[in-house]
């Protein structure tokens, strides 16, 4: 298991991380936005979890679903590009797209799980990628799913990456990657 | 935030992640979703529904090889008119179509109006004597060019 970068603000060092698992030949990353990106995987998840787009939460065909998949990655994926590109402007922060994981949570712990995706009221959407937070502009991907289920123990896939959220934090937390300053501002200003 | 940076820096891989070229690959590429996905949906859904048929099949119809089929599938392809006709045949299927058209009397000119027209399309006048020329026309049909 490792840390990868994706990008760095190089004199502080905030930005975005990637876990890489061992065994996997891709950081998480790199990694979920090929799958996202890949036609024939997009269909065979989707063949193969058919019974999860006929639902309360989704009520979508195979070919729409396979659309809106397509294009909230290129959205997330330019969103991000984004902040790469042009660096995080005034007031501009990776907070604006990673959100706490659980939405009613009010506090703000020293490894948040976090959450990133396209921000909709009128539909659900089906991207995310998880996240540790270690201050407003430094988060670290520990993985990502195709979320079909409206909780996240509902679906296998969405419950292995609790696991991964958890099994990151003990990474970070064995090799000693926190922010307390931030955690200390944080409360100072709530 | 100096402290979190010397810390990261002591486990960072020194390979970074390569998401930033193929992300830069993407985005100067929306022919990838927007064509080259809706062509390799339509190859799979055509393999899925006919049992004689799988990627390997395909591939020997073409005479191309399975990797080559692989990449087609996965929607990653800037596939040739001879490709798509190929593919089309060996599957008998369509995998693209093109809008009705009909022309119009000389010196009249005609427009091809499919469901969603683009940001601007040709419109072709006949000339007389046969010859024919092109503008180019905004959806609401002024001309921008020609």
């Amino acid at each position: 298991m490792e840390l990868k970068s994706i990008f760095v603000d190089e004199d502080s060092g905030e930005g975005l991380y990637s876990m890489q698992y061992d065994g996997e030949n891709l950081d998480e990353f790199e990694r979920l936005l090929d799958l996202w990106n890949d036609t024939q995987y997009l269909s065979t998840y989707l063949l193969n979890n058919s019974k999860f787009l006929n639902t309360p939460y989704f009520r979508i065909s195979h070919n729409d679903a396979m659309t809106k998949i397509l294009e909230e990655a290129e959205e997330l994926e330019n969103i991000i590009y984004g902040y790469c590109e042009k660096g995080f402007g005034e007031g501009e922060n990776l907070q604006m797209i990673f959100k706490q994981l659980e939405n009613k949570d009010t506090k703000m712990p020293v490894y948040q799980f976090s959450k990133a995706k396209i921000d909709s009221r009128k539909f659900p959407r089906f991207l995310r990628f998880y996240a540790i937070r270690i201050s407003e502009n430094t988060y670290i991907i520990t993985g990502g799913a195709i979320k079909l289920s409206l909780y996240m123990s509902e679906h296998e896939d969405t419950k292995r990456e609790l696991e991964k959220l958890e099994l990151s934090k003990k990474f970070l937390i064995d090799n000693e990657i926190s922010n307390l300053d931030d955690i200390n501002y944080y409360y100072e200003q709530s | 935030m100096n402290n979190l940076k010397n810390d990261i820096n002591k486990i960072i891989s020194k390979q970074p992640s390569n998401w930033k070229e193929k992300a830069k690959l993407r985005k100067n590429s929306p022919w990838l979703r927007e064509y080259s996905s809706e062509i390799a949906r339509r190859i799979l859904a055509s393999i899925e529904k006919n049992e004689e048929l799988n990627q390997t099949k395909l591939a020997e119809l073409l005479s191309v090889s399975s990797q080559q089929v692989s990449k087609i599938v996965q929607g990653h392809e800037n596939l040739t008119l001879e490709t798509i006709y190929k593919i089309s045949k060996a599957l008998r299927i369509q995998l693209i179509t093109f809008p009705e058209y009909k022309y119009s009397s000389i010196g009249q000119s005609y427009s091809i109006t499919p469901k969603e027209l683009p940001p601007y399309f040709m419109e072709m006048k006949v000339m007389k004597g046969g010859g024919v020329s092109y503008d180019n026309v905004q959806n609401d049909s002024q001309k921008v060019a020609s």
